[in-house]
């Protein structure tokens, strides 16, 4: 009896074992089986070679100095018009308002902002900012930068600050010069959780609580590497894009698509980085009428000559877009 | 039934063990088992570059090429989990100040002693890894099971701190979430850990974060560069990628560099002393109007009801996202099932956790992530959290009005939720 009473009570074990051992094997399995992402195989020599140009900088490296050309002190004026050709874009789902709607949704639901083009089809939000290549612009420099830039305040309040109403980012596309200093303003009854965290390159990241009716201070310091996304932690919706330069050689295209660039200094290769939030990659544009193809939006202009006074017309294809209308 | 003690499984049980074995080792081998010790690449972030590229050229945005350029660069700066390596040849930093590899070799490598001076090493792999990961991307293997999920060090981001509002943290505040843990969360306290060791961690995790940063700010590089270009291409070396590559490095650990310490304003309100010194006294007739005054900020100019809710219970904005997840979701879709498009089409795939929204934390529990020391509960306010919506309030709120508010948040777990007006009046007085 007490044989058979073991053996059972033994038997029973070693299913209970194969049985937890089991369900263990499907546990663990199953747990793991989350894909990784991997590691991605770097050649020996190719990493060597790397960290030897890195530390002593190899010949062909130091051989190639980094030149910045000089302006003739003279200075020009950059005018024009960014244009959405190649037939109507297709609506924009509107943005949903879910909270604060007293306020926010006052009039209606807030606006879908991501390709803002008016009945001419003049493209608002779009940015152009001087953008050299080889070099970078000497700050503070008088053969660069006309007085004009030098002597402006460098704080940007009131109408030249930024605002929010109704829960709409009034700028939806800003740029300010590093050197400034931003009034950050709610213009609204209910607070705003203005967030700059995705602040890039060495710009000042903050996320301010900006009460109602009231307002803060911004620095950002330094420039940032890109145009980077405003948003507010309180209203999910808004956006707004930022982007911090450290020279004034930038603008932000109006309702109607026209842009000013004040005092382009002259006799230098100058090129100009056009940004816009929902573009592909820009690699073709119409410039006065003439195809020119660029490396993601970088534009190169001839010299300007003092006094000049250009304008051009810049038309972008519908087809930039596609992205937002799939 | 005499004739089943005869079975084999009774004479033979050994054999019968051994046939499993193998079907355990293969199982293991094909699920669990990550074998070499390597950095993962960031595919998410490649992914989600790409999806952000978009049109035709949206899938191969970036070539094999480009990603191993990348890889290799990094390797050539950071070296590999088992032999951490600086970068050198840096104009404007000198990193050395800022990191101490003689401390980031005894957090890195394999488990076990140093073979000469047997110093303990690979404390990281020993007490860290398995949450968040041998790259620091806080894809461990236990990080699933985890909420919230470990922390992904490659943003450069980190929660609680004493030093500005976004700003890095310094090596005193990661000292100390190692020494006290993170409450409500599975960070546990490393207190019995020797200092030394918890130093070299510190050390590792700023290295891991630098890391990181650089690999994502090099992807972004890649981005806005031209199809199929190398970064650094051995072949055609050039001035300008050289110094692009190493602006993106400085930038990175700039900001490790550019800290602002918090100098908490030492003057404290005349009642904080009475009210608030040894043992807190929410239900005294004192304590009333300091009490009224934090509700009316929490409620008023302080915001704080716009996520925390009018019951403090953390329930009125429940659908935003953290800084870490945000990419991972398209936050502009009016539904969930298209919020999480992209990540079910592409991030999950390269591992990425499912995005949860972030919750903002109820009050009434008393359980603080960043330290319950009203101090802890200032610094908060007053800089906001890193990485979340939690904003910053130093200028829209006075020092005391801070102090107000951290007493009346101190107060809320021992206020009733339903009828908040009323249970102070009833003088939840200690019992002598």
């Amino acid at each position: 009896m007490t044989g058979q009473t073991s053996r059972r009570v033994s038997r029973s074990a070693q299913a209970l074992l194969l049985g937890s051992l089991a369900a263990s094997l499907l546990l663990v399995t199953s747990g793991c089986t989350r894909a990784m992402p991997g590691a991605v195989d770097a050649s020996t020599t190719g990493v060597t070679s790397l960290r030897q140009d890195f530390e002593l900088g190899s010949a062909a490296v130091a051989s190639v100095e980094q030149t910045v050309p000089e302006p003739t002190g003279e200075f020009a004026q950059l005018r024009g018009q960014f244009v959405l050709t190649g037939g109507a874009p297709g609506t924009l789902a509107p943005l949903s308002a879910d909270k604060d709607l007293q306020v926010c949704a006052a009039d209606g639901s807030p606006p879908n902002e991501a390709l803002v083009v008016d009945s001419n089809g003049g493209m608002a939000n779009v940015l152009i900012y001087a953008d050299p290549q080889g070099y970078k612009i000497p700050i503070g420099d008088a053969k660069w930068e006309h007085e004009e830039y030098l002597q402006a305040p460098t704080m940007l309040t009131g109408l030249a600050g930024f605002d929010q109403k109704n829960c709409v980012f009034i700028s939806h596309v800003f740029a300010m010069r590093s050197s400034q200093t931003l009034e950050i303003i709610n213009s609204d009854t209910v607070g705003h959780n203005t967030d700059l965290q995705g602040a890039t390159g060495r710009t000042a990241r903050e996320n301010y609580q900006v009460a109602s009716n009231s307002t803060v201070i911004y620095q950002p310091k330094n420039k940032s590497a890109r145009p980077f996304k405003v948003t507010c932690g309180a209203h999910s919706w808004m956006a707004a894009y930022f982007h911090v330069l450290d020279h004034p050689f930038f603008a932000v295209s109006k309702a109607d698509g026209s842009f000013e660039v004040k005092h382009v200094p002259c006799g230098v290769p100058l090129s100009f980085r056009i940004w816009h939030e929902s573009a592909n990659k820009l690699a073709k544009l119409t410039v006065d009428g003439k195809e020119v193809s660029l490396s993601n939006g970088r534009l190169d202009l001839a010299e300007f000559q003092a006094g000049e006074e250009r304008v051009l017309k810049i038309e972008i294809d519908v087809s930039n877009f596609s992205k937002l209308f799939n | 039934m005499m004739k089943m003690s005869t079975d084999p499984r009774q004479t033979e049980p050994r054999r019968r063990w051994c046939l499993l074995l193998p079907l355990v080792a293969v199982m293991l081998c094909s699920g669990c088992w990550t074998g070499s010790t390597e950095f993962q690449f960031n595919w998410v972030y490649v992914a989600y570059q790409e999806r952000a590229v978009g049109g035709e050229d949206s899938s191969d945005a970036f070539s094999e090429a480009q990603i191993r350029n990348v890889a290799e660069i990094l390797a050539a700066t950071f070296g590999t989990p088992d032999k951490p390596q600086l970068p050198g040849g840096l104009e404007e930093i000198d990193v050395r100040e800022l990191l101490d590899l003689y401390k980031l070799n005894r957090a890195a490598g394999p488990v076990g002693r140093d073979p000469i001076s047997q110093d303990v090493r690979g404390l990281y792999r020993q007490h860290c890894a398995h949450c968040h990961g041998v790259t620091g991307d806080g894809m461990g293997p236990t990080a699933t099971f985890l909420n919230p999920y470990p922390r992904d060090y490659r943003r450069g981001m980190f929660k609680f701190k004493l030093t500005r509002s976004t700003q890095k943290p310094n090596k005193h505040d990661l000292h100390r979430i190692l020494k006290q843990g993170i409450p409500g969360t599975a960070m546990p306290s490393f207190s019995l850990l020797p200092q030394d060791e918890r130093d070299a961690l510190v050390e590792y995790v700023i290295y891991l974060s630098v890391r990181g940063e650089v690999e994502r700010e090099l992807i972004n590089l890649l981005a806005a560069g031209e199809q199929g270009q190398l970064l650094l291409d051995p072949a055609n070396k050039s001035a300008a990628s050289s110094a692009a590559v190493k602006e993106v490095i400085q930038n990175v650990l700039f900001s490790w560099t550019d800290i602002q310490q918090i100098a908490v304003d030492s003057k404290m309100p005349d009642w904080w002393d009475e009210l608030a010194g040894s043992q807190p006294d929410f239900g005294s007739a004192t304590a009333g109007p300091v009490l009224d005054a934090g509700r009316a900020l929490f409620a008023g100019k302080a915001g704080c009801i716009t996520c925390h809710g009018g019951t403090a219970l953390g329930d009125a904005q429940v659908s935003n996202y953290d800084k870490w997840t945000e990419e991972l979701v398209d936050a502009k879709q009016p539904t969930l099932e298209r919020k999480l498009l992209p990540y079910n089409e592409s991030y999950q795939q390269f591992g990425a956790l499912p995005p949860r929204p972030i919750r903002p934390r109820n009050l009434r529990q008393g359980v603080y992530r960043g330290g319950r020391r009203p101090l802890d509960l200032y610094h908060r306010i007053s800089q906001g959290i890193n990485g979340t919506p939690m904003p910053n309030q130093e200028q829209t709120l006075t020092p005391e009005e801070i102090w107000t508010l951290v007493f009346y948040v101190q107060s809320l777990p021992y206020e009733h939720a339903s009828r908040p007006a009323t249970a102070r009046n009833l003088q939840r007085r200690r019992p002598n």
